[in-house]
């Protein structure tokens, strides 16, 4: 001790100096003396130093969010003074309590009209060795004045029986002309009498702010503390009732908090007609004075489940919307709960009723008090708000624990828990409605905090081949905390908030500026089916209404309206005082009956009712309803408007030849067309006259039809040409807006099959042409040659090989052309079902398009067959050309060449082949093997 | 771009069935008897432009020459509500009006007279169309116009478009009894020799086979000529069902012919076409598949060619198969159906060549109901067909033999001089049946060597 002793010497002079401008020495020895106890003293409060620190600092909080910063700088002020300043010792005298609680009284009322001399012989009395007038110095005034005339007034009536040593009365009546304060006295029970009695107040220090300037609120005059110095455990407080906020009812249940180091507390009120009461706490809190300590520890409990709360509502930042939301519905339920503690306070203190322990806490647990100061406290445990979190993590936590403690409050069915989390929870989950509801509405995710747990990716733009794939992405860390009733329609979201995008940018995307939005639907569905009509919105409704409509008829209660006036009233956005008003126009009782109802109604809870059912049922009514209605509308879109299915028909019809072989007519005239001017060099612009020419030979509007030709001019000198013009090409104009299903590297697939049936076709065709009209001549001179002639058997030989060739080529045409038309009906099929929505049809289109790449070999596996085909067109062709070129020509080797290397190329097809004829299942490869054996029927 | 073709209609026979075709092709389409598109059909897909052209009042006409020597039947035509359907350009009668008199000659003859005035209409109409793919003719063999005005417009059609298809629907006459017409082998050896040297595909119509069929699967005692024709019609505008519904395959008449036929002789082809209905009798099938169908078209007695399967120490086979199914039809149920044909031998096929059954699927009209899910016709070339030309031949050779009645034949122009005509034709057929049969065995790939060697002795 006396280590520790030394060690604040210097600083115990210097405070000491500080506040007395006496250096310290022996002469002030009594003081220096006070100074190292209360030290000590102080030293030992502060065991609880942590806890201390955070009741001033949550009080602190608390102001600031009321509006109330002066205060709470004020606050701070006086903690920090009564940490810094010396407690001053006084001679123990059982009138001084009284002559001080006088003073104070004073003091409270008007601080800078007391009359100090008034009190100078209390002073005198009590510091009459030093010779110090503290009150003045306390107060800050002139102390020369109150020097050695000191008359106090109430001297009389301190000095009365009722003081007497043998009974003090807890109570006492008092009435100072010069201080107006009555003090009426209560009569109360002999054991508490004797309790009292028992009370050693002889040695009072007392601390009590010092009003410095006129710019302090009045409101702080109000109250004055005592400590008990010696007893260490008692603390006087008295105060003024009537003039009174609930701000300052918890400042001062706070600072009393902060004081209650002891374990007594004496507390005067100060009625309308300025009578002091002492405070019945006995009667207060039923029972000894512990439980009064009980009762007020509660009050600051409660304060400090709200700290975390209040703390996050200070440091709330604007830049994620959730939270905004969130954290406004929560100061609104921390009001309330402000309020109706207040109002308990205020009850207590006021001393109107007895109130038991049982009570009290019947009180507040009436109100929900206690629970929702739990609850909060249990929400801001588990949420943790990291600066560094990404909103939508954050977002989604706060949404997840929400849920989590709702469905946990209702399991346990508990419906305070339950209406008071309702609330935060349709107001946290406001934002994502919204931008829900704002993507389906305007195909854009409006989510400039990056709250929303779907991300747009910007570099994908819609017209992007991609945009289907790539376009949107779930952001989220820990995909579980996405609510289950959300999650599950989070799938048909994306899908519908794509559709949306991809119909705006279509130009046909329509609001339904009629339909309720989300935010009102989520909150009705929860309130119809929770039965909670509009109860629990109440008294915040009300204020909502208040604060937009501005309706305070401040004449409606003259009362709060007169004694309110140093507070800012004219903050219109004080919602906390304007919720004030509101309720106190409430009777007391009826906010009670309220509250009862709200209990009542809701343990009625349906116990089939569940949340996650009414979540679920909102999700699958509400949200996918608009969700299948976007997904529809694309649907209808693209079958109707962009006639998609129409396209697919026309590619099948003309690049897929499924409607006959126009296509290999027009081509086949069209590059006819270019081969007249071959030898010349082939531009796009000849090109382009040589396609429209050949439109209008087919009597086709060439507005009207999807076909045009591309040329990609090469530097390669002119192209071998077999079949086709390599660089010319037929294309398909298809609509921009249908590359979300047909993408251009699509199109290049349909492109490689037309450039594939456009073989097999034209090695049909060839084969096809080569008749019999050379031998169905007309006279029968050449007739009898022909079958006379010794080289009937070369003929004979070709018209063989000719069917041979045929017979092959029509195996490989009905291949392909069977291939690509049952992939097309059952495509078709598909589209035919009436729950078809853009995801499948791009999934189906794509189905189609794998099996027309098999249909035209495109599969790197039957690059084998394709290149063997591509040999048996060749033979063909040549075959034709001898054909065509006149059978006198032909040669028995040409012939026999071109048989052999035919028996070549179908062997080798026959042999790549051969896997899929014992195979059991039915494929157009396996009809292929079969068609191209020839003794295929006599065979088995 | 259509593939028009010109159908031609010769004689008594031919205006008959082509009458029936187009009556028939008219219920398909949509078109009305006056030759206008019905209301509900005005949003067809099919492809109407191949056998009708539209006149300058959106009026369908068909793509028809209605010719004939003698009035009553076409006159028969003009009375019907089809009058207005033709072009009355297009309807040309002899002036002479006395017929053909079922003399081959005298209708050969006749063509040669009225050459011009006849080609002056299918020029005109070849000319109306942008891509003439061929020319369907319609006639019997037996009689006079059909059988000889038929050969003479096939030889001239020759020469005019060496290059354009000529399909023929040749209704051969019944050999199984005493013919009507005592002259009838006489026309049919001699209109079979231009049947073979100047058509691409003739389409054998065994009136025989005909009646045997509406006796036996329609239930008729004694078949009317309607009835027939109505049979004939059936299978004509089966055969052209691809071409006018077009699909996915086959989409010209050429690609259905060119794989049935190997060598240039060997272009007749049998038909069968099954379910059959008639107007007033129930059918006998009630279900409907692929397989069901291809099996029953397989089987001899649904053939519109009454064949033996042998004769002279011969099996006769499939020389390629062509059959052609409408209505809803998965592809996979075709392969499985061919997989079973295969497996039950169901099809003789030849032995020196692939052996094929294509098929083509096309749509049915939307516009008649039917009663059946599928129907099917086969097209099949197989050579049992020299039975038929045997049986001819037979006939033939009896009377050629006493040259009984050959005097009508002397008195024209062509038979004045010789009868060489008459030989020359007969050698024709016989080496037609020859290469038929030939073509059973598998060394028929030596064929050419054989004939070489044989005629070259």
């Amino acid at each position: 001790m006396s280590n520790f002793l030394k060690s604040i010497q210097p600083a115990l002079n210097e405070i000491v100096y500080d506040i007395t401008g006496v250096t310290l020495s022996d002469r002030f020895n009594p003081y220096k003396k006070l100074f190292e106890d209360t030290i000590i003293h102080r030293s030992n409060i502060n065991v609880e130093k942590s806890k201390v620190e955070k009741n001033i600092q949550g009080l602190k909080e608390k102001y600031i969010i009321h509006a109330q910063d002066k205060k709470a700088d004020l606050l701070q002020f006086l903690i920090k003074r009564f940490n810094n300043r010396p407690l001053l010792d006084h001679s123990p005298e059982s009138e001084f309590h009284q002559s001080c609680v006088q003073f104070i009284i004073s003091l409270a009322r008007k601080p800078l009209e007391v009359d100090l001399d008034d009190f100078s012989h209390l002073l005198y009395e009590q510091i009459e060795e030093a010779n110090f007038n503290w009150p003045a110095y306390l107060l800050g005034n002139d102390y020369q004045k109150s020097t050695g005339s000191i008359d106090w007034h109430g001297d009389e009536s301190i000095n009365d029986d009722e003081y007497d040593d043998e009974k003090i009365d807890s109570t006492f009546n008092q009435n100072d002309s010069i201080a107006e304060v009555n003090f009426d006295s209560k009569p109360i029970d002999d054991i508490e009498q004797q309790n009292y009695s028992l009370l050693n107040r002889d040695i009072i220090t007392s601390y009590w702010h010092r009003t410095l300037s006129d710019d302090v609120s009045p409101s702080l005059n109000d109250f004055a503390l005592f400590w008990d110095q010696n007893m260490m455990k008692t603390t006087h407080l008295a105060y003024r009732v009537n003039s009174q906020t609930l701000t300052e009812y918890i400042l001062i249940r706070e600072t009393l908090w902060l004081l209650m180091n002891s374990s007594q507390l004496h507390i005067y009120t100060i009625d309308q007609n300025n009578q002091a009461h002492i405070a019945d706490f006995v009667r207060l809190c039923d029972v000894t004075p512990v439980s009064i300590q009980e009762c007020l520890e509660k009050f600051t409990r409660l304060s400090n489940q709200f700290r975390l709360a209040n703390e996050f509502l200070k440091k709330i930042n604007h830049t994620c919307r959730t939270l905004s939301s969130f954290a406004q519905v929560l100061q609104d339920q921390i009001n309330l709960i402000y309020l109706q503690l207040a109002d308990i306070e205020k009850r207590c203190l006021k001393q109107e009723c007895t109130y038991t322990i049982l009570l009290f806490y019947q009180e507040l647990e009436s109100l929900g008090i206690i629970s929702k100061g739990e609850c909060i406290e249990r929400l801001f445990d588990q949420i943790s708000f990291y600066d560094n979190k990404l909103n939508c993590d954050l977002t989604l936590e706060l949404i997840h624990i929400l849920y989590k403690n709702l469905l946990m409050s209702e399991m346990i069915n508990n419906s305070i828990f339950f209406n008071f989390l309702l609330p935060l929870f349709i107001s946290s989950c406001r934002i994502y409605l919204e931008i829900i509801q704002n993507w389906l509405a305007n195909g854009i995710i409006n989510d400039p905090f990056d709250e929303f747990f779907i991300q747009r990716k910007i570099d994908v733009p819609v017209e992007s081949i991609d945009f289907w794939q790539l376009s949107y992405t779930e952001q989220v860390e820990n995909a579980s905390l996405i609510p289950k009733w959300l999650a599950s329609i989070v799938p048909s979201l994306v899908k519908a908030g794509k559709c949306a995008e991809i119909l705006k940018s279509n130009g046909v995307l329509t609001n339904h500026k009629e339909s309720q939005s989300f935010v009102e639907e989520f909150s009705k569905c929860l309130e119809e089916n929770l039965n909670l009509k509009k109860l629990t919105w109440n008294s915040l409704n009300s204020l909502h209404n208040f604060e937009t409509n501005n309706i305070i008829k401040p004449s409606l209660n003259p009362f709060i309206s007169l004694n309110l006036t140093f507070d800012d009233i004219e903050n219109e956005k004080n919602s906390f005082l304007v919720l004030a008003f509101n309720q106190m126009q409430i009777p007391k009782s009826s906010l009670l009956e309220i509250n009862r109802n709200q209990l009542t109604r809701s343990s009625d809870i349906n116990q089939s009712t569940n949340i996650e059912n009414i979540l679920e049922k909102f999700s699958e009514q509400i949200l996918l309803n608009k969700c299948n209605q976007l997904i529809n509308q694309l649907t209808d879109d693209i079958l109707n408007r962009l006639k998609y299915l129409t396209h697919i028909e026309y590619i099948r019809n003309f690049f897929l030849f499924e409607n006959g072989s126009f296509m290999h007519q027009f081509a086949l005239r069209l590059y006819s067309k270019l081969s007249h001017t071959i030898h010349e060099r082939l531009d796009a612009f000849t090109v382009l006259v040589s396609f429209d020419s050949t439109l209008t030979m087919f009597g086709l509007e060439k507005m009207q039809y999807p076909l045009s030709v591309i040329y990609q001019s090469t530097n390669e000198p002119s192209t071998t040409q077999k079949y086709i013009i390599q660089n010319v090409q037929l294309k398909y104009d298809l609509p921009k807006e249908l590359f979300i299903i047909i993408k251009p590297d699509h199109m290049d697939i349909y492109q490689k099959c037309f450039a594939f049936v456009l073989q097999v076709k034209q090695a049909k065709y060839v084969l096809d042409q080569l008749v019999f009209s050379e031998f169905r001549v007309k006279n029968r001179v050449r007739n009898r040659r022909l079958y006379r002639h010794q080289s009937y058997q070369l003929h004979h030989e070709m018209f063989l090989l000719r069917a041979r060739l045929l017979h092959a080529v029509n195996a490989v045409n009905n291949f392909v052309l069977t291939t690509f038309h049952t992939a097309g009906e059952q495509f078709l099929d598909k589209h035919s079902n009436k729950s078809i929505d853009i995801e499948s049809m791009i999934n189906f289109h794509e189905k189609f398009l794998t099996a027309l790449s098999i249909g035209s070999l495109l599969q790197p596996k039957q690059q084998a067959i394709r290149d063997q085909l591509m040999k048996l067109f060749e033979i063909v062709t040549i075959f034709a050309r001898r054909w065509q070129l006149g059978f006198d020509s032909i040669k028995i080797e040409h012939i026999n060449k071109l048989q052999s290397e035919f028996n070549q190329t179908k062997q080798f097809i026959s042999i790549v082949l051969k896997p899929f004829l014992p195979r059991m299942i039915d494929s157009p490869l396996r009809a292929l093997a079969c068609a191209l054996q020839d003794d295929f029927y006599s065979n088995v | 771009m259509p593939s028009e073709i010109i159908t031609l209609q010769l004689g008594q026979c031919g205006n008959q069935i082509g009458m029936e075709f187009w009556k028939q092709l008219c219920a398909e389409h949509g078109i009305s008897p006056e030759g206008k598109l019905e209301p509900f059909a005005r949003e067809g897909s099919d492809r109407k432009d191949v056998f009708f052209y539209q006149a300058d009042d959106q009026h369908y006409i068909p793509r028809a020459v209605l010719l004939d020597l003698e009035p009553r039947v076409i006159d028969g035509i003009m009375k019907s509500p089809y009058k207005h359907l033709y072009n009355p350009e297009n309807v040309y009668i002899s002036k002479d009006g006395g017929g053909a008199g079922n003399n081959w000659a005298q209708g050969y003859h006749q063509g040669d007279k009225l050459t011009e005035e006849i080609f002056d209409i299918i020029d005109r109409e070849a000319d109306n169309g942008d891509s003439l793919e061929g020319f369907v003719l319609c006639h019997s063999i037996a009689g006079g116009t059909g059988s000889g005005m038929g050969s003479n417009i096939l030889e001239k059609l020759n020469d005019r478009f060496p290059k354009k298809l000529i399909q023929t629907y040749s209704v051969f006459p019944m050999t199984n009894e005493v013919a009507d017409v005592v002259v009838q082998p006489y026309n049919s050896v001699l209109t079979l020799k231009r049947l073979t040297e100047n058509a691409d595909c003739t389409v054998v119509l065994d009136n025989t086979a005909l009646n045997r069929i509406a006796t036996e699967r329609l239930k008729k005692a004694t078949p009317t000529l309607a009835e027939l024709n109505q049979l004939v019609s059936t299978i004509m505008s089966g055969s052209t069902s691809t071409l006018r519904y077009p699909g996915y395959m086959n989409n010209d008449l050429i690609s259905l012919i060119s794989s049935l036929i190997p060598t240039p002789r060997l272009h007749f082809l049998i038909s069968a076409y099954t379910p059959l209905t008639s107007d007033n009798t129930e059918s006998e099938v009630r279900k409907t598949t692929v397989l069901d169908v291809m099996r029953r078209l397989l089987q001899p007695k649904n053939a519109m060619v009454t064949t033996a399967s042998r004769d002279k120490n011969l099996t006769h086979c499939y020389v390629s198969i062509l059959n052609i199914i409408q209505g809803e039809v998965d592809p996979s149920e075709v392969h499985k159906s061919l997989m079973r044909i295969r497996e039950r031998k169901l099809a003789e096929f030849i032995p020196w060549g692939p052996a094929s059954i294509q098929v083509a699927l096309s749509k049915k009209s939307p516009y008649i109901t039917t009663q059946h899910r599928v129907s099917g016709l086969m097209l099949a070339n197989h050579t049992g067909i020299s039975s038929l030309f045997d049986r001819m031949c037979d006939h033939y050779d009896k009377l050629i033999k006493r040259e009984a009645f050959i005097e009508n034949f002397r008195r024209l122009p062509m038979f004045k001089d010789n009868l060489d005509e008459f030989n020359d034709s007969r050698e024709v057929v016989q080496q037609l049946m020859d290469e038929y049969r030939a073509a059973t065995r598998k060394d028929y790939i030596n064929f050419g060597n054989k004939q070489a060697g044989a005629q070259g002795e």
